[in-house]
């Protein structure tokens, strides 16, 4: 579950998706890119019209019966998202609408579709992900969420699978379907790519990393996603322990001095001197009584 | 009416720097006020399809009209809402992760350097100092007053280290079982980690790595 103070979810979460309306969406005109050039054409405004900002506008919506509904509806006609007009919106909008089935999605983006699936599964190594987004997997695994979520909501709202006649239903049952396979291959396609020879190789160039005079690794690094630049920075810090560890050994690890104390207060009943003010922000232990010296495992009698 | 954009230009800034950023007022100021634009929008909104539905012919009770806005104008209605969240989503990030880096600096190096106050807002400095208050409260009573909780923030390697002294003015300092070491700027000593832990978290000795120290 990403959290909600994560910056890396926040930011994958702005991946575009295109979506249709499937009614005629009220004010949000300007959402559409040729909306600018439909509305110079029919002469209508660019910008949508506040509701009730106007009192022109209010005296249109203020006369009665029909003829002020109709009025009503050719005044705002020009301010309306068209249904099935294509327009690409952030994850994080359209999860919304999804969930309430105002919008169909008609394809996942470019770079989850099946031919960038085949690409991946042909040879994950040397494709550059960084290119499509930075948040490739992280936003590919939202992306799958939101399908997957979609595609439940519209069977939990339409149980009767296949029972209906209505050729509309059909069609949108058969979206249903296609949608949970993509998000099904996605999610295939996501973890082979990220769990596979991709991150073999990741981990071979954290090796490889750590003598610069040889290798250099940043045509590699360049072509990683965020959330492989990280395991890639893990795997050096692993890398140069290793290396450290069959240099100089190992040594015989100290206790802590925490430790230590507790376990002297513990035996003789608090009368500890603590390295007094080795707290940087102060904490001294004047007062707290004498001195004693500590006999430290690693370290033999003191 | 951009949507949520500002508050993503605040991450980036975020993600782009290695400690933290300078405070960028400006651009919390943009999403505070996008946040507002976008209630005044909604507001508009609902108190329209409030009116159109309370208002028509299509209102009366043999109609039954659907409670709540039309139809169409939901999407609407329900974008304005998101982008609030979004953008206050952002800003709570944004000001999380550098209180974060705040509260982590506080038990790293027990002070604020002053070459990195430039970088704070006002209200972050007078947080840390507060914070620092209340964390050294903490830590000199109550029944484990006899710890140091500065110490050992991360897994101990070993028990002597080799440092170099960086700044000056240091003077000597006794140590449990090396005696007293005189710490002039430059020279190298060894010494028990538990002793000088504190000045090397405060810059003052600079940890030497065991390739240098050999």
């Amino acid at each position: 579950m990403p959290g909600y103070y994560d910056i890396d979810t926040i930011l994958a979460e702005e991946e575009l998706l295109t979506v249709k309306p499937k009614f005629p969406f009220a004010h949000l005109a300007h959402l559409d890119p040729d909306y600018t050039h439909r509305a110079s054409y029919n002469g209508g405004r660019k910008r949508p019209r506040r509701e009730g900002g106007g009192g022109e506008d209010d005296g249109q919506i203020d006369d009665l019966g029909k003829k002020r509904t109709s009025g009503r509806r050719q005044h705002r006609h020009h301010h309306h998202l068209p249904e099935g007009t294509k327009i690409q919106m952030p994850l994080w909008v359209v999860d919304r609408w999804a969930m309430l089935n105002f919008v169909g999605i008609p394809a996942p983006p470019k770079h989850y579709r099946q031919r960038m699936r085949e690409r991946l599964e042909a040879d994950a190594v040397h494709m550059n992900l960084c290119n499509k987004t930075d948040h490739y997997f992280l936003a590919g695994t939202i992306l799958v969420n939101l399908l997957l979520r979609t595609v439940h909501v519209h069977r939990r709202n339409n149980p009767t699978r296949g029972g209906g006649n209505n050729a509309s239903s059909e069609a949108e049952s058969l979206a249903m379907e296609r949608l949970s396979h993509d998000a099904r291959s996605i999610q295939s396609s996501l973890l082979s790519a990220m769990m596979g020879e991709r991150l073999c190789r990741n981990f071979d160039w954290t090796l490889s990393a750590l003598d610069a005079m040889e290798d250099d690794v940043s045509d590699w690094v360049c072509r990683l996603s965020t959330l492989e630049r990280r395991m890639f920075g893990r795997g050096l810090d692993a890398s140069g322990a290793v290396k450290s560890w069959r240099e100089y050994g190992s040594g015989r690890l100290g206790v802590s001095l925490a430790v230590l104390k507790g376990r002297t207060a513990t035996a003789g009943g608090g009368a500890i001197a603590s390295a007094a003010g080795m707290t940087p922000t102060g904490a001294s232990s004047a007062g707290m009584g004498r001195k004693r010296r500590v006999v430290t495992p690693a370290m033999g009698d003191a | 009416m951009n949507y949520g954009q500002r508050g993503r230009e605040l991450l980036l800034d975020l993600k782009r720097s290695d400690w933290l950023p300078p405070y960028n007022e400006d651009c919390v100021r943009a999403v505070l006020q996008e946040i507002n634009s976008h209630t005044e929008e909604l507001t508009v909104l609902v108190r329209a399809s409030n009116r159109i539905a309370g208002g028509g012919p299509t209102s009366s009770s043999s109609s039954a009209p659907p409670p709540g806005p039309a139809i169409e104008d939901r999407p609407s209605l329900i974008l304005h809402d998101v982008s609030i969240r979004r953008n206050k989503r952002c800003l709570l990030a944004y000001h999380a992760h550098r209180i974060d880096k705040l509260r982590s600096l506080r038990w790293e190096t027990g002070m604020l350097p002053p070459g990195l106050k430039f970088v704070l807002s006002e209200s972050e400095v007078d947080y840390f100092n507060e914070y620092d208050k209340l964390a050294s409260r903490h830590g000199l009573s109550g029944p484990m007053q006899m710890y140091d909780w500065t110490a050992d923030q991360y897994p101990p390697e070993e028990n002597l280290v080799q440092v170099r002294v960086v700044r000056d003015g240091l003077g000597k300092v006794e140590t449990e079982y090396c005696g007293t070491v005189e710490l002039e700027v430059g020279s190298t000593h060894y010494l028990p980690r538990g002793d000088v832990e504190h000045l090397i978290r405060s810059g003052a000795l600079v940890q030497l790595s065991g390739e240098e120290s050999f």
